[in-house]
């Protein structure tokens, strides 16, 4: 069947299988920051944002997406332009082996985006379904309330 | 290769009755059950996204919540935190994450039932109905008596909303859940409210819920302490006593003793700290 979506600001039509999970989806049209993890909404590799949403993108049918929104790390910044939260994971330490770091950072700009001033609880409520395996968890907090005073700035 | 063959999103409700006539059509709300198993025999998905079942809104002493409203939305809904001791939004807070909260809705969590699920237990101390196509209104204590599979819910009844009404106040309210992790499926989970008037119970309410398949309304503590002054021993005994009409389930987690033990223990702090 036939899917539009708009993929980090680009219309994209697919052709998919009616039982098709949106993990899949992404990844097979080149979204290769949506990590495959758990598969169960556990671990959050493999979150995006969804009209705006932070949500586990293993947990959905693509073709109720129709029409819909989705950002992926890929829209937040590149190599040479990092966006501030990029920029923060690196310089407070908030990233080792990587793998989360997508999810997490969808998380933390879907939170900047409700909350430009987040508390360190709403921080860790925001980020409560990314699982991070190597470089823990208080760095990266660190790193979300440093990266929101900067862009308030 | 996933089984499903056919995925529906009908704009209007008797479309979406009519597809499920068909037995190989299942409805989904934020389908994340259905994501992770689908059903032997279904090959079709009818998706309730369209219907746009997720109002919520305030009116005089009724609130009402539309079925499709997310998990996440419920809680941090304003129209709800100060409604019975805002116990349905620390339910809610408490369900799975951030993540899958903005993927789960009313409906789904209502009828899908597992053992663990947040808001149920929280229905169950409050008065109000759950509301399915052709207005049909059923209380949420009859609702919660059989599986809502059981009865049809998901088949030819799709829920579009919840009505509660609204608490009269003085209460005391407590809602509280016993599990390993923040993210680990509760243990047991219990809420309550309690009126006292010079020390005697004037209405007392408590219920239970993952400590048995569907979530339980502790009806014999409640009778046997309503007109009496409360005391410790006297809520302890009576708790053991309807413990043992309880059906406890399995949990490879822990015993069925450890368990009642654990629930009785946080039932006796809640409503002894609030006195
Ligand atoms: C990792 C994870 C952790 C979780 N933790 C918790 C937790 O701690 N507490 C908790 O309460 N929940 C928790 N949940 C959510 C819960 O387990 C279910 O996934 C969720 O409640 C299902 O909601 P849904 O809207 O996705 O339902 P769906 O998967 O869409 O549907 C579930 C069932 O309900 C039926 N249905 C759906 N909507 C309607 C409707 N409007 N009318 C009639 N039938 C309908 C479907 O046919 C199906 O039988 C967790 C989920 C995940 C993935």
């Amino acid at each position: 069947m036939e899917l539009k979506l708009n993929i980090n600001d680009k219309l994209h039509v697919l052709d998919i299988e009616p039982g098709d999970l949106l993990v899949d989806v992404l990844r097979k049209s080149g979204y290769k920051s949506v990590k495959i993890g758990c598969r169960e909404g556990t671990c959050g590799t493999c979150t995006i944002l969804l009209n705006g949403n932070a949500v586990n993108s293993c947990l959905v049918f693509a073709a109720d997406c129709e029409g819909a929104s989705i950002h992926s790390v890929e829209s937040l910044g590149t190599m040479a332009e990092p966006h501030p939260l990029q920029e923060a994971f690196v310089k407070h330490g908030a990233t080792q082996c990587g793998y989360c770091n997508p999810g997490s950072l969808l998380s933390a700009k879907a939170l900047l985006n409700e909350k430009p001033d987040p508390t360190e609880e709403e921080v860790k409520e925001a980020l409560d379904g990314n699982l991070c395996r190597c470089t823990g968890y208080v760095k990266r907090i660190e790193a979300i309330l440093a990266a929101s005073k900067k862009m308030r700035s | 290769m996933s089984k499903i063959k056919k995925f529906y999103r009908p704009e209007n409700l008797d479309t979406a009755l009519e597809l499920l006539s068909d037995e190989k059509n299942m409805v989904i709300g934020g389908g994340t059950t259905v994501a992770m198993n689908v059903p032997g025999s279904i090959s079709g998905l009818v998706s309730l996204k369209k219907l746009q079942l997720s109002e919520m809104k305030v009116t005089g002493s009724k609130v009402e919540i539309g079925g499709g409203t997310t998990a996440q939305e419920l809680y941090k809904w304003e129209g709800i935190n100060n409604v019975w001791g805002g116990i349905l939004t620390s339910a809610c807070r408490n369900i799975g994450s951030t993540l899958t909260r903005n993927l789960v809705t009313v409906g789904g969590n209502i009828v899908s039932v597992f053992p663990w699920s947040d808001i149920p237990v929280v229905l169950m101390l409050l008065d109000g109905n759950v509301v399915s196509t052709g207005n049909n209104k059923v209380p949420f204590q009859k609702y919660f008596e059989k599986s809502p599979v059981s009865q049809g819910y998901g088949k030819d009844k799709i829920i579009t909303g919840i009505e509660i009404e609204k608490n009269t106040g003085n209460e005391g309210y407590f809602w509280e859940t016993f599990q390993k992790t923040k993210v680990d499926f509760a243990m047991t989970t219990i809420c309550g409210l309690i009126k006292t008037e010079n020390k005697i119970v004037k209405e007392l309410r408590l219920a239970i819920g993952a400590v048995s398949v569907l979530p339980v309304r502790l009806t014999g503590v409640e009778n046997a302490l309503i007109g009496k002054e409360l005391t410790e021993s006297a809520l302890r005994e009576a708790l053991k006593k309807e413990f043992e009409n309880v059906k406890i389930r399995d949990d490879f987690r822990v015993s069925k003793g450890y368990i009642c033990e654990v629930t009785e223990n946080l039932i006796v702090k809640n409503l002894m700290k609030g006195l």
